[in-house]
């Protein structure tokens, strides 16, 4: 925040000079323009005073020499027009490049008469009464109004020339003018200096507006991305504000859709257990079906007696009951109990096997039992006996799916770890990271939910605070031939409270 | 180069402003008193290198057909003939001394004068503009 403002007085600082700079240039060129005007007037009211000498000299003789008609004088006295004349001529310079006498014989129109001519070239020189007609009428008319000398400037003209027009009065009236064309060319480098000044002054005031406008268009720049900055920084704050909520809505809906996957897994494996139950049911309910065909035959043949009636009730008395302890098995592996209690691996790997043995054999599969480990846990043991279940099931399918000859399973106990391997080729280097991944299965879409191995990794590593790896082993068998497969490891804590 | 190019384009520019000045003023001056055009004009002086830049006049070389001649500063040396015609002058001195020129345009100190007799016009039956009727006498 400080330094925002900082950054914005020095905007301000920045504007606030280029406008200086502006405002002073403009006010020195202001001064010079009035500087140049008086050195100017100055110069030329110097040459003028010289002039008006000259001019009141010339007056004076022609007022001395002629009546108050000077045209008529100058007429009659040709010696006199040459004298007049020859004087005219010595003050012609390149400087002061005309000096003639005039009159104005009739006031109504706008054509005066030379008397006298100055001029020394011949193509140049006036005749005595030859009609003349000045360009700048209104001036030359304004001398004989106000009978006052007067000068003006050619604007026509590129260098600075110059025209001085003096009245002789005679008996109050006008009767003729003095008029001096000159030129201040001499002057040429104080106005040229003059001129280059003036233009300096005016490509300054000019890069004096640019600087200001630049600078004025950073500061525009400037003031709108702070705004934009502004802006963004509310809208963090509101999104920071929001975002706790937010937080807590996708952590509420993340519990909800685990337990949406805890009931799609326990669904999925409610249809194994059924499909279990089933094969488990099998073998019983054939023995109970041939006792009872047995009884039937017997008593057809007449042959059933008191002793094998008993006997072969008992058996289905016996069946019966084995049928009731595998569906208790089943309840009390499938009990929903939260309770933690000390339990060992091998407990928890026996009370799988108790359920699940029976399947792995009829399916020609090996089972191998190391189990050496004594260490006691505090856990949940329905969950862990599940994750146990789903592993050993997942082994059983891969080495069907594959066609393994030889296929076996491995469960080895040691200390706090427990593996299930299999001889079934590995998992692929490719999926061997997504595998705890949900959803994701190699199975067929009939057989895999893709939810086994994510629900035991989140069933071991969450609820119970150890580990669930997956690695790739190879193995030797009798026949000294490599086996790949795939081993999965528990790891659990051995405090676990 | 193509400084040096500019800077002579320049130099004739200014060098063949006042001629520009002068070729105009005839354009209007001489069509507006003589209306067919174009103008057959004689003349001895250096104005008819201006004149020949325009279409609407036809400078000759001799004075017979000539309509108008424009007399420059050798005048007293042009033919019976030529004097004969209606004379535009370049000077003072020709406008003034001879009989027939009904008009002159000429430079005196620095400004352009222009002066018409309307009694020589009216001897040719030749009729001055309004436009151009206060340079008259």
């Amino acid at each position: 925040m400080i330094e925002k403002l900082k950054i914005k007085k020095i905007t301000y600082l920045f504007n606030i000079i280029a406008l200086i700079i502006l405002v002073g240039t403009v006010a020195i060129y202001t001064v010079f323009q009035d500087t140049s005007g008086f050195i100017q007037d100055t110069n030329i009211k110097a040459n003028i005073g010289y002039i008006d000498n000259i001019t009141t000299n010339i007056a004076n003789r022609i007022k001395d020499v002629s009546s108050a008609n000077i045209y008529e004088t100058l007429k009659k006295n040709k010696k006199l027009k040459d004298e007049l004349e020859s004087s005219l001529e010595l003050f012609t310079t390149n400087k002061y490049r005309y000096v003639y006498l005039l009159d104005r014989p009739d006031k109504s129109k706008d054509t005066y008469r030379f008397l006298l001519d100055g001029a020394t070239n011949i193509d140049d020189k006036s005749e005595f009464g030859e009609e003349y007609t000045p360009l700048n009428m209104k001036e030359w008319n304004k001398v004989c109004q106000e009978k006052k000398p007067i000068y003006f400037k050619h604007t026509d003209v590129k260098s600075l020339w110059l025209t001085y027009i003096k009245p002789i009065i005679i008996d109050g009236e006008v009767k003729a003018v003095i008029v001096i064309d000159f030129s201040l060319s001499d002057h040429k480098k104080i106005i040229k200096s003059l001129n280059m000044l003036d233009k300096t002054f005016e490509i300054a005031i000019v890069f004096a507006v640019f600087i200001l406008f630049v600078i004025l268009f950073f500061s525009y720049i400037d003031n709108k991305r702070s705004k934009d900055l502004e802006d963004k920084n509310i809208q963090i704050q509101n999104f920071n504000k929001t975002l706790q909520e937010k937080i807590d809505q996708e952590v509420e809906k993340n519990r909800q859709k685990d337990q949406q996957l805890f009931q799609q897994s326990r669904l999925a494996q409610m249809g194994e257990m059924i499909g279990m139950i089933a094969h488990q049911w099998r073998q019983p309910l054939t023995a109970i079906s041939a006792t009872s065909g047995a009884i039937n035959m017997k008593a057809q043949l007449n042959k059933l007696n008191k002793e094998t009636a008993i006997e072969l009730s008992d058996k289905i008395s016996s069946y019966a009951q084995h049928l009731s302890s595998t569906i208790d098995d089943f309840r009390e592996f499938f009990k929903p109990n939260k309770e933690k209690k000390e339990i060992t691996y091998n407990e928890l790997v026996k009370s799988v096997l108790s359920i699940i043995e029976e399947s792995i054999k009829n399916k020609n599969i090996t089972l191998v039992k190391e189990l050496n480990s004594d260490t006691i846990f505090y856990t949940y043991p329905n969950e862990i006996k599940q994750v146990i279940l789903n592993l050993i099931k997942n082994a059983e399918d891969v080495l069907l799916e594959n066609k393994v000859k030889d296929p076996t399973i491995t469960i080895t106990t040691k200390d706090n770890i427990l593996s299930v391997s299999d001889n079934g080729g590995g998992v692929p280097k490719d999926i061997i990271k997504k595998i705890f991944d949900p959803y994701f299965s190699t199975k067929t879409k009939k057989d895999g939910t893709g939810l086994g191995l994510y629900m035991s990794k989140t069933i071991i590593e969450e609820h119970c605070g150890g580990n669930l790896s997956v690695s790739n082993i190879t193995t030797v068998n009798e026949d000294s031939k490599s086996l790949d497969g795939a081993v999965f490891t528990i790891k659990l804590g051995v405090n676990n409270d | 180069m193509k400084k040096i190019l500019i800077i002579l384009f320049l130099l004739y520019s200014i060098t063949n402003a006042s001629d520009n000045y002068e070729l105009k003023l005839y354009e209007k001056v001489l069509p507006s008193i003589f209306k067919q055009l174009p103008i057959k004009i004689y003349t001895d002086d250096d104005i008819k290198d201006i004149l020949k830049h325009s279409n609407k006049f036809d400078i000759l070389s001799t004075c017979t057909d000539a309509v108008v001649v424009i007399i420059g500063k050798n005048f007293e040396n042009i033919s019976q003939e030529c004097k004969n015609k209606p004379i535009f002058a370049t000077s003072y001195r020709g406008f003034k001394n001879y009989q027939n020129s009904f008009g002159a345009f000429y430079w005196r100190k620095g400004r352009p004068q222009i002066k018409f007799k309307l009694s020589v016009l009216e001897r040719y039956n030749l009729r001055l503009p309004n436009s151009l009727e206060k340079y008259a006498k």
